[in-house]
């Protein structure tokens, strides 16, 4: 059997990232502002999403869960 | 000021709007959230001055997606719009209201009363490596020839297992893919794949469907991983307003 998990949207910055920088309905051709540091967040987004998942693993050899993890 | 732009609403979602003293956070300032209707098309925005720069800090990008997520909760149907849209006035919205009129209608039409919901798969390749390597008999049978130096070279028939095993994981993350469609797409209106951007991520997928159906998709999430094998684990979210299915540049 599988482990299912479920987040609240937002939850997570990586997930939020992946949508709202270069997902949805997208206006550059009106846009006045510059917006600055993009490529790093988005960079750093996946960074974590791959980091997590190897510091979730470590945790999880030395016996703790994800679960005891967000409870604390 | 400039206008700081959220998404769009469609007719109905406009009549009834009311913001109920939502304050959206711009840059660390508290701004209102209002709505201007143009030619049946609802856009909701903030006015703000940011002097000419907004920073794609974590704060702003969370405080864009925790508005929209307070606004998906106020609407029953809205289109995202991508972070950092601001364009000079209220004049520049009505433009690309006029000129994207049909395309906004159809966006909202077909993104009617649905949210979005995304699912990640992740599974450790070297526990599904090591399953090809016992099930297997392609594999199984050139690595028993290389075991037993019945091959020319060595390293070149070490590397054809590893790639034969590469080839094998590709199949299977097709594999899955059709497995998570057979459970998730009876409870979804549309899917689409996004790009695996990490080793251990074998599917990401995102679905779109009916506010009513959020239930329906929880429980084929349930059925989905009581059906799949332990070392798979599934993370899903939602419900986030549908980005990936209004992915489309306005002019």
């Amino acid at each position: 059997m599988a482990e299912v998990q479920k987040t609240a949207s937002g939850g997570s910055l990586a997930e939020v990232v992946d949508r709202i920088l270069d997902k949805g309905l997208v206006v550059d051709a009106w846009v006045t502002v510059s917006l600055v540091g993009i490529e790093l967040l988005a960079v750093e987004a996946r960074v974590v999403v791959a980091s997590v998942e190897t510091w979730l693993r470590y945790a999880e050899a030395v016996g703790l869960t994800a679960e005891a993890a967000e409870a604390a | 000021m400039k206008i700081y732009l959220y998404g769009t609403i469609p007719k109905q979602d406009a009549e009834s709007w009311d913001p109920q003293g939502l304050k959206a956070d711009i840059d660390g300032e508290r701004a209102e959230v209002e709505l201007l209707v143009h030619q049946g098309v609802g856009f909701l925005y903030s006015r703000v001055d940011l002097g000419g720069k907004l920073k794609a800090t974590r704060k702003n990008v969370q405080a864009h997606s925790e508005t929209l997520g307070e606004l998906l909760d106020l609407t029953s149907t809205l289109a995202p719009v991508s972070f950092g849209a601001i364009v000079d006035d209220l004049k520049a919205v009505k433009k690309i209201s006029s000129e994207n009129k049909e395309i906004l209608e159809d966006t909202l039409e077909k993104i009617n009363h649905k949210v979005e919901y995304g699912v990640k798969t992740y599974w450790d390749p070297d526990v599904v490596a090591r399953e090809i390597g016992e099930t297997d008999r392609k594999v199984q049978k050139l690595k028993k020839k290389v075991q037993k130096g019945k091959v020319g070279d060595q390293y070149q028939a070490t590397v054809e297992v590893g790639e034969l095993i590469d080839d094998k994981i590709e199949t299977k993350k097709e594999e899955l893919r059709n497995t998570m469609l057979e459970y998730l797409t009876p409870v979804s209106d549309e899917w689409t794949s996004n790009e695996i951007f990490d080793e251990r991520m074998a599917a990401n997928l995102a679905f779109l469907l009916d506010r009513s159906s959020q239930d329906d998709f929880d429980k084929a999430m349930d059925s989905l991983g009581k059906s799949q094998p332990g070392y798979l684990t599934f993370k899903f979210s939602g419900p986030w307003p549908p980005f990936n299915f209004v992915d489309l540049e306005l002019r």
